[in-house]
């Protein structure tokens, strides 16, 4: 009886080990990720962390994949758009059959996309995105971000203001998604009862033309301190619109908006409102003489020359691509010699990474069953209108 | 008088607030400065003009027959590098600042265009009115991971000006620019609705003058009627640059002599050779090594070919080996403008050209 026990348990376990033949995406040679980036459109800022995260893949490629496999990473244009970003992933999950969706850029994106890839458990892994929706492990445990919390990041600057500018009035834009609203609630939350106040509170709508009425009105209000959560369109709006009405406040601006390439405009319309911006930071910044002599920079400069000729090494968003990829490449790693998507979700909620080198120094991924932001500490950086210089010690981006 | 001088202030204000609001402003002044960076055989071009003026169409820039033009490469090649800046209606107005590279593409080549790739004798003919060019570059321009394209066509200047019969140029080179100050979405608006304010070419070893004379560059610039993306033929300007020959100046080494309670005193002197009246500086400079970048003292001009001054060495503990060097600048400026193709001559530039000798050693004993 036990001879027999043990030839079902054999049976099983070799049904097992088959079962990675049985997951679409993933043959003895190859993974098939894909993802969806705004190459064109007004987010297309953004696009870049499809090649970066590319060009790392096809590096770790050429030296012999992970676990003999190929990593092939297929990547989508959604200009941004919600609707588009169903329609590609889709193509991406059902004519592609990929194993996984990773990096595909943007909250309202990922959140449109959410419900179809969790009901087919299919891994939505370390996506652009730090919303609370996104990354809800109880209702879509299939869904991990990979950036801060943005809930987390407004905290940071609530807590920088209530340390440093008692007597603050912030006057907020945000973009009226997830994204906005939650940098506006951890902002919030830490400065209650501390001294600094939101005296006024603007959105805007993705599909805006221009935001110079908000920022007029929150000029109106008397505020003194800008916050600005908005992506880097509106962003930059924001900033040429407060030039315009002449208003010279404090500026904390979204890390997400922060790119060199955002801030050199950011910079050349209005230098006086820009010098001594806050932001959140967690990737090295490629263009920052401070890493010259950084291994990682060495490496990043001989992927992008190798993997992605022509492409700008200057664009910190190829380097996020590469913080990501360099990070799918461990959970891969991680998920064992035939991976299964529930074995690489497994793995995705286990982590606890040093080493990334394209990170800030000191900062860890760490993930847990109920525990989906990955980023677990950042920087507070303040922009001297040549670069972004370390302002704080690491920090607690979870809110 | 007090509710006079009110009225005026209001028709003031009112006026600005007019201007300021108003984007058919009809004021069209681009501004051309040519730099030779011989001996590097480089020259830059910058075209400018202020934000608030109507946008360009068309620029024809013609290179003097000083300069002997080979623009003709290999399909691929960089021969160049940019950098423009402008302002963006779609980004509130914000300044773009732009950098990027000069390419030669094949006259069957493509450029981009809104995400496109466009045949670029597609865009010749509605250009320049022909698919026949010498050559055809593309400014590939990058801001913020966004990559701009702009073709340039180029080849022999079409025909004299009106009134010559000898072609006074060796090369024209032409670019059309999208308007930006029509209404999104309009087919063929500039990206972003950029509005081009400044754009400096540097080419590498295709321009070579002779070195002698003044060349003057001139551009041929025609502007949009505003908010209607249509030329305005009748706006058309013309704008010129001089470029200043010659330009030598020669460090003779001098006499090292004996030293006085320890401090050596050495005449300098040296030869010019440069246009009349456009010496701004000139400066000696010591150092190490032969580059000697340590500015040492003021010299000044003696009389028009010859320039000199004194320096003076404390000796040390031990022999010091030094180069020496002149350092200048021809000064930069307005000129007269000399109308060339029966349009108005707006300006005339003069860029300001740094000079540098011959670098030579001296040796200073070392202190008794």
């Amino acid at each position: 009886m036990k001879r027999v026990a043990a030839v079902i348990a054999l049976v099983l376990a070799s049904t097992a080990g088959a079962a990675s033949s049985a997951d679409p995406g993933i043959g003895a040679k190859r993974i098939l990720l894909g993802g969806t980036v705004p190459l064109s459109g007004e987010a297309a800022a953004f696009g870049s962390v499809g090649p970066g995260a590319k060009a790392y893949f096809d590096y770790v490629n050429a030296r012999g994949g992970v676990n003999g496999r190929r990593i092939e990473y297929r990547y989508y244009d959604d200009g941004y758009d919600p609707q588009r970003t169903v329609q590609q992933t889709r193509r991406l999950v059902e004519q592609d059959k990929v194993f996984a969706i990773f990096n595909s850029v943007g909250t309202a994106n990922n959140a449109a996309i959410q419900p179809y890839l969790n009901a087919k458990r299919v891994p939505q892994l370390f996506v652009g995105d730090g919303s609370q929706g996104v990354s809800r492990p109880q209702r879509f445990p299939w869904t991990m971000g990979f950036l801060q919390s943005y809930l987390g990041e407004g905290g940071v600057y609530g807590r920088h203001l209530a340390r440093t500018r008692k007597a603050a009035r912030l006057g907020v834009l945000y973009e009226n998604t997830a994204f906005g609203k939650d940098m506006t609630r951890g902002l919030e939350k830490w400065i209650a009862g501390k001294g600094p106040r939101v005296v006024a509170r603007e959105s805007y709508e993705f599909t805006d033309a221009d935001v110079f009425q908000q920022v007029d009105r929150l000029q109106r209000s008397g505020a003194d301190t800008f916050m600005l959560f908005a992506t880097p369109k509106f962003a930059i709006q924001a900033i040429a619109a407060a030039k315009r009405l002449a208003w010279t406040p404090k500026l904390y601006i979204a890390s997400i908006s922060i790119e060199p390439g955002i801030m050199a405009i950011a910079r050349a319309t209005a230098p006086e409102l820009t010098r001594g911006a806050f932001s959140v930071a967690f990737v090295k910044n490629p263009n920052d003489p401070i890493w010259a002599k950084d291994p990682a920079l060495a490496l990043y400069r001989s992927i992008m020359k190798r993997h992605a000729p022509g492409r700008k090494a200057g664009d910190v968003y190829h380097w996020y691509g590469m913080t990501v990829a360099w990070t799918m490449v461990e959970t891969l790693r991680r998920a064992g010699k035939t991976p299964t998507r529930a074995g690489l979700l497994r793995a995705a909620q286990s982590l606890d990474l040093g080493g990334n080198p394209f990170l800030l120094p000191g900062i860890r991924l760490k993930t847990s069953k109920t525990r989906y932001f990955p980023l677990d500490k950042v920087y507070l950086y303040r922009y001297d209108n040549r670069q972004w210089v370390k302002a704080s010690s690491l920090l607690d981006p979870r809110g | 008088m007090r509710t006079t001088l009110k009225l005026v202030v209001l028709g003031l204000v009112g006026a600005f607030a007019l201007s300021g609001t108003g984007t058919a402003f009809a004021a069209y002044t681009p501004r051309l400065v040519v730099s030779d960076l011989a001996p590097v055989g480089a020259v830059t071009l910058t075209l400018s003009q202020p934000a608030d003026h109507d946008p360009s169409a068309k620029l024809t820039i013609y290179a003097p027959a000083e300069y002997r033009a080979a623009v003709v490469r290999p399909a691929g090649t960089t021969i160049g590098t940019v950098r423009a800046s402008g302002t963006a209606a779609d980004l509130g107005g914000a300044i773009l600042p732009l950098t990027g590279t000069v390419q030669v593409r094949a006259a069957t080549g493509t450029y981009s265009s809104g995400g496109t790739q466009v045949p670029l004798a597609a865009a010749a003919q509605p250009c320049t009115g022909t698919t026949t060019h010498t050559a055809y570059w593309v400014l590939i321009l990058q801001a913020a991971g966004q990559t701009l394209e702009l073709p340039v066509f180029v080849g022999a200047p079409p025909s004299p000006p009106p009134g010559q019969t000898e072609n006074p140029f060796s090369a024209a080179i032409q670019a059309c620019l999208p308007p930006p100050d029509v209404p999104a979405n309009t087919p063929g608006r500039a990206t972003f609705g950029f509005k081009l304010t400044s754009v400096t070419m540097r080419l590498n070893s295709v321009f070579r003058s002779s070195g002698t004379g003044q060349p003057r560059w001139r551009v041929l610039a025609t502007p949009y009627t505003p908010n209607t993306g249509r030329p305005n033929p009748s706006g058309t300007v013309e704008a010129q640059s001089v470029v200043s020959f010659p330009r030598t100046v020669l460090l003779t080494r001098p006499a090292v002599p004996k030293a006085v309670k320890g401090v050596v005193t050495l005449r300098i002197r040296g030869s010019l050779n440069v246009p009349a009246g456009t010496i701004a500086s000139l400066q000696l400079y010591r150092g190490v090594a032969a580059s000697a970048t340590r500015r040492a003292v003021a010299l000044r001009r003696l009389n028009p070919t010859t320039y000199g001054g004194v320096y003076r060495i404390r000796q040390t503990n031990k022999r010091q080996v030094l180069f020496l060097k002149t350092r200048g600048s021809i000064r930069g400026g307005t000129q007269t403008c000399e109308a060339t193709f029966g349009v108005p001559c707006i300006s005339a530039t003069r860029a300001n050209v740094a000079l540098s000798s011959n670098s030579v050693r001296i040796v200073i004993p070392k202190r008794p």
